[in-house]
């Protein structure tokens, strides 16, 4: 047990040293060394939990490390939760983590800043770890939070430009949104339950009566907060406009990691979600219209990182599409491969950024199949990944969430297969006008360094093989990593495919026969393109609007930000400095009126006091005779 | 002894720096002094059993029931913890951003910690009072002498102001003294035991209030308090904020919660609604300031209202969590106030039109400044996370409404706190000759950040010493008929 503990505090401890160090000693770490020191220590982290993961017992382990807080009756201690879901989770972070952080020595090898940029990206690490292996709510909280900032702080890396400021406070502020309703979920579970330790709010919850307007509170809450964090409808505008940050972090933060934390917060509270048949509701339809805006902006964007980013926000809206019918372990299933595949998509994205001198418009690529060969082959390694091209990663992950969807929701389930169809598209466009054709642009590509392509290409093997982590049952494999988290999950080991085999298999062949249509349709326009068309002047009115990502942004532009500026001002501009500080003025003023009057009766004449004097006399008669 | 020694050692160094104006030793002699000060706070936490301690008890006018009585229990040994540790920093303040005569201004700063120590302290209704309005008369001469624009015209409003409120006061204690058998006695033990009829104490309840709602101050009482933390200078916004305030926090606690219980559960949802309104009415108004102090100053008043909205929760989550939370929104306005001062400083002014893009040539001061914005916006892991929980914890306990109102706080927060932070330090350099924090300014804000990150790790140093008091006032308000 004591090597339990030990290796559990390691795992996050690790990571923060890496950021403290470099942090505080970035003048002096010089070159590579802030880079090297980043990686070591995550694949420390790496390597830890592959020992726990090794030695797992299927048990679910609590590392006490300290009391946080403790007050009346409250008592949250600073704990982990060691089983199959924290171990998985902790698995991808560290493992994916590792290789982005080699990535990055490469990528952002010119950067004066780099240490800074290394302790940061350690510091996210450790506040990933600390959310996926919390004990009880609160310590997830902190995790929560800390990659809130470290989001923050690295989408505005470049902090000169005002944009990239803007678009990092904005991804900020909208995860606070989110956020109120973690923290409202949080008190609301603490005054039901007493405790906000997930294995005790577990256990008490089997006491709760289906559909408990408090569980059915809680779990709307907290899917707010997941909604934040991963760029669900209506909190995602931030996602897109994370992209300001340097490459790699959208690979790391996201595609691969945070944004996935919302999905990992309801697969942990799973039981009070199994209560809430409600908010199951909410959450799939959520998921799938989520899905389906991310996968039509995708269609016309035009920055390779934001047809990535749209990408990222429909396929988070496929794992909560899963989640809304109780499917945990095919959510998760595919958070594991959607982390090889779209972390790929990044990290190949920005090496080919990165070979063109930092041009991110797909528009002026193309034709670097030829001089960037193997960021090229790992790219077509993930698309058809994304794709759903069997046997590839994303085939056996998206086919889960397809045929789970389908027993719940015909409905949901086609509009899931149109939304996967446009994923072919966008993705293959994005792969045609980049590496095939003939180059549009300027610069003189070349390919990328050791340090970068190397972690490509473990991606693309991960993103090759993935899928064999969870084979289902109709090829003939045992759904390892869905046993696996049934340890840990609660209703995951419950779901059964009550699909007949040959339903799976027709609903399987007509997915991939539709994406393999697309594929085909994209390649004649988009395949053998030499040069571009320019926009048609007049475009139909739909697809203007897809262009324009269905006007969202312009939306809460109008709704919210515009009038809560007016409001900042005005309440200033009126209830300050027109009423508060006139009022008290006033009330002065007015008091040095009163007096001012009251001394002009201080005449000094006698006759006018003594006129005053008979005045008083004879009111005070009057009152009497009166009142007698 | 050791208690009126708190009240003399400031007073008494202060007399020395009035006398004999060693100008070039001043700040020296006033550090040390606090320094002092606060070794003597630390020795009186370490020997503090838990319990209810008197250390001085004196007659004073026994016909009007004033007597000299010094005493802390827990809640009052927080707030002397909050004086002693702020103090020293605020004299510090003086070295890297003086102003005026150095003697002058670390006197009438000691005046106001010994008044300070002193409210803290009493333990007689009528002592208090006393300190109460002392600690306001060095604060005028600071403000008066060495504030900014138009400084005569709002120190006279604070001064008015506050005292209206403090007038109030005065009478409500007469009054009360007068309910208790003869011979009267002021002393809270003595005011507790009185149960006033419920009609007196509905009434009461405003009479008291208005002076710490003023004090605080919180919405609509605080039209006095941007513009005072505006053109103070940055020592004088300091004690306003992170010490004065919270004497309004602690009178609400010691006179309204044990002298009119019944009033103020009465008046509890008045209260908590006002509070949260100018809570969110400051948070909003913050956002668009245009003045760097000023924005500081609606953000303060913000921590107010919400801390002030949790004190009326009647339970141990709001209470403790609002008495938590006074040491680190002090901690975190002195931090804020010496960054406003200290890029002030450089800039020419508190205006965010001349700052924004320092970060460049100031880059180890906006590591600073981002480690005060996380405590600022409550991250966790900061002292300010513990503090807001527990009062998200009390308010939904309240009613879960005001829980919806308050936790929009920290949207709001991050909101101005983080458009505050870029128009200082993000942006295209400016291309103005600015130098980087330098050792000084680094030796005043990392002992303080450390502070910051430490208790926000530990936070039970803190909640230990309130909870048991807190527990205590909780079931005298259960045995209430």
């Amino acid at each position: 047990m004591v090597k339990l503990d030990l290796l559990a505090i390691l795992v996050p401890a690790l990571p923060l040293l890496g950021a403290l160090f470099i942090g505080f000693g970035r003048r002096k770490l010089k070159g590579n060394s802030a880079g090297m020191l980043g990686t070591a220590l995550v694949l420390g982290a790496f390597i830890c939990s592959l020992i726990l993961f090794l030695g797992r017992d299927g048990q679910t382990h609590i590392v006490h490390v300290f009391d946080w807080i403790k007050v009346g009756t409250m008592d949250i201690p600073f704990a982990f939760q060691i089983d199959a879901l924290s171990l998985w989770m902790m698995l991808i972070v560290t493992g994916i983590g590792s290789l982005i952080h080699l990535y990055s020595i490469g990528y952002m090898h010119d950067d004066p800043r780099v240490a800074t940029f290394f302790a940061q990206l350690n510091l996210f690490t450790f506040s990933m770890l600390l959310l996926v292996m919390g004990a009880n709510f609160l310590i997830t909280f902190i995790g929560w939070e800390g990659v809130g900032l470290c989001s923050y702080l690295l989408i505005g890396f470049w902090y000169t430009t005002p944009e990239f400021n803007y678009a990092g406070r904005k991804a900020f502020v909208m995860n606070r949104i989110g956020d109120v309703g973690m923290v409202l979920a949080m008190t609301l579970m603490f005054y039901t339950f007493g405790t906000l330790n997930y294995v005790d709010i577990m256990d008490q919850a089997g006491s709760f009566a289906p559909s408990n307007p408090l569980i059915i509170t809680a779990t709307l809450l907290l899917f707010l907060g997941a909604t934040g964090k991963s760029a669900q409808l209506p909190l995602l505008t931030w996602l897109p406009d994370a992209m300001a940050g340097p490459t790699p972090v959208s690979a790391l933060i996201h595609a691969a990691t945070m944004v996935t934390a919302g999905i990992f917060l309801v697969v942990r509270s799973s039981v009070l979600f199994e209560l809430a048949p409600y908010t199951q509701d909410v959450i799939l339809w959520i998921g799938v219209a989520t899905a389906l805006f991310g996968a039509t902006v995708g269609l016309f964007q035009n920055d390779i990182k934001k047809v990535l980013a749209y990408s990222t926000v429909s396929q988070l809206g496929y794992m909560f599409a899963a989640l809304g019918v109780g499917a945990y372990s095919a959510g998760m299933f595919h958070v594991t491969t959607h982390a090889f595949f779209k972390a790929l998509l990044f990290l190949a994205a920005g090496s080919v950024i990165h070979a063109l001198g930092g041009e991110q418009d797909i528009r002026k690529m193309g034709g670097l199949k030829k001089t960037t060969k193997t960021t090229y082959i790992t790219f077509l390694i993930a698309t058809l990944a994304i794709a759903g091209i069997p046997p590839l990663s994303g085939f056996f992950s998206k086919d889960g969430i397809l045929a789970s969807t389908f027993q719940d929701s015909p409905f949901a389930y086609g509009i899931l297969v149109f939304a996967a169809m446009l994923t072919a598209f966008y993705m293959f466009r994005v792969l045609f006008l980049t590496f095939f054709g003939s180059y549009r642009g300027t610069a003189h590509p070349h390919e990328s360094p050791k340090v970068m392509t190397v972690p490509l290409m473990v991606l693309a093997v991960l993103s090759a093989i993935g899928g064999a982590l969870n084979i289902p049952h109709i090829f003939g494999g045992h759904e390892w990593l869905k046993v696996d988290l049934g340890t840990a999950v609660e209703g995951v080991l419950g779901e059964h495919m009550a699909l007949s085999a040959s339903t799976e298999w027709m609903l399987m062949a007509l997915s991939t026969a539709l994406v393999l249509l697309t594929i085909w349709y994209t390649w004649t326009l988009f395949g053998k393109k030499t040069t571009l068309d320019g926009e048609p002047a007049d475009m139909p009115f739909l697809k203007r609007l897809i262009a324009k990502r269905w006007m969202l942004d312009e939306l809460y532009a109008v709704l919210f930000e515009k009038p809560f500026g007016w409001l900042s001002r005005n309440l200033f501009g009126i209830g300050e400095t027109k009423v508060a500080v006139p009022l008290t003025v006033g009330s002065g003023k007015a008091a040095h009126g009163v007096a001012e009057w009251l001394r002009k009766m201080q005449t000094g004449n006698t006759s006018f006091y003594l006129f005053g004097m008979m005045l008083g006399v004879v009111v005070f008669l009057l009152i009497t005779l009166f009142t007698a | 002894m050791e208690l009126l020694a708190l009240v003399l050692i400031p007073f008494i160094a202060a007399m020395l720096l009035l006398a004999f104006r060693p100008a070039a030793m001043a700040r020296g002699i006033a550090l040390v002094s606090t320094l002092l000060s606060f070794a003597l706070v630390l020795w009186l936490w370490y020997s503090w059993n838990g319990s209810m301690v008197i250390g001085v008890s004196h007659d004073w006018v026994p016909a009007w029931g004033m007597r000299f009585v010094l005493g802390y229990g827990g809640i009052g040994l927080l707030m002397l913890i909050l004086t002693g540790l702020l103090f020293p920093f605020i004299i510090g303040t003086g070295y890297k951003q003086p102003v005026g005569d150095p003697s002058l201004v670390n006197a009438l700063l000691l005046f106001c910690q010994s008044a300070l120590f002193g409210v803290f302290l009493a333990q007689n209704a009528f002592l208090f009072y006393v300190f109460f309005e002392l600690s306001l008369i060095p604060i005028f001469f600071l403000l008066m002498f060495w504030g900014g624009a138009h400084k005569r015209s709002i120190t006279i409003r604070f001064f008015l102001y506050t005292l209206l409120g403090g007038l109030a006061l005065l009478f409500s204690v007469a009054y009360v003294t007068l309910q208790t058998p003869v011979p009267h006695s002021a002393d809270f033990t003595a005011l507790a035991a009185l149960d006033l009829p419920m009609n007196v104490q509905v009434w009461l309840f405003w009479t008291m209030f208005l002076a710490f709602a003023i004090k605080m101050p919180i919405f609509p009482f605080h039209s006095w308090q941007p513009e005072t933390y505006t053109m103070a200078p940055t020592q004088g916004t300091m004690v306003l904020s992170a010490v004065m305030g919270k004497m309004g926090l602690y009178g609400i606690v010691v006179f309204l919660f044990t002298i009119v219980p019944e009033g103020a559960l009465h008046w509890s949802s008045w209260v908590i609604g006002i509070s949260l309104f100018g809570a969110l009415y400051a948070a909003v108004i913050a956002f668009r300031q245009n003045d760097f102090k000023r924005m500081i100053a609606y953000s303060s008043m913000s921590h107010f209202g919400l801390m002030c909205a949790a004190l009326f929760t009647w339970n141990a989550y709001g209470i403790s969590g609002t008495l938590y939370q006074t040491l680190a929104h002090g901690v975190l306005m002195v931090c804020l106030f010496y960054i406003v001062g200290a890029v002030a400083q450089r800039t020419g002014s508190t205006d965010f039109a001349g700052m924004g893009g320092l970060k460049t040539k100031m880059p180890r001061m906006a590591l600073l400044f981002m480690f005060v914005t996380a405590n600022a916006i409550a991250l966790p892991l900061t002292q300010s996370f513990v503090g807001e929980w527990l009062m998200y914890n009390g308010l939904w306990q309240w009613n879960n409404w005001t829980a919806f109102a308050g936790v929009a706080l920290i949207v709001l927060g991050a909101i101005y706190m983080l458009y505050a932070y870029q128009r200082v330090m993000l942006g295209p350099d400016r291309a103005i000759d600015v130098t980087d924090a330098d050792d000084e300014e680094h030796f005043f804000l990392v002992p303080l950040i450390a502070i910051t990150l430490l208790v926000g790790i530990f936070p039970n140093v803190i909640l230990h010493v309130v909870d048991g008091p807190v527990q205590q006032l909780l079931n005298s308000f259960t045995s209430l008929p």
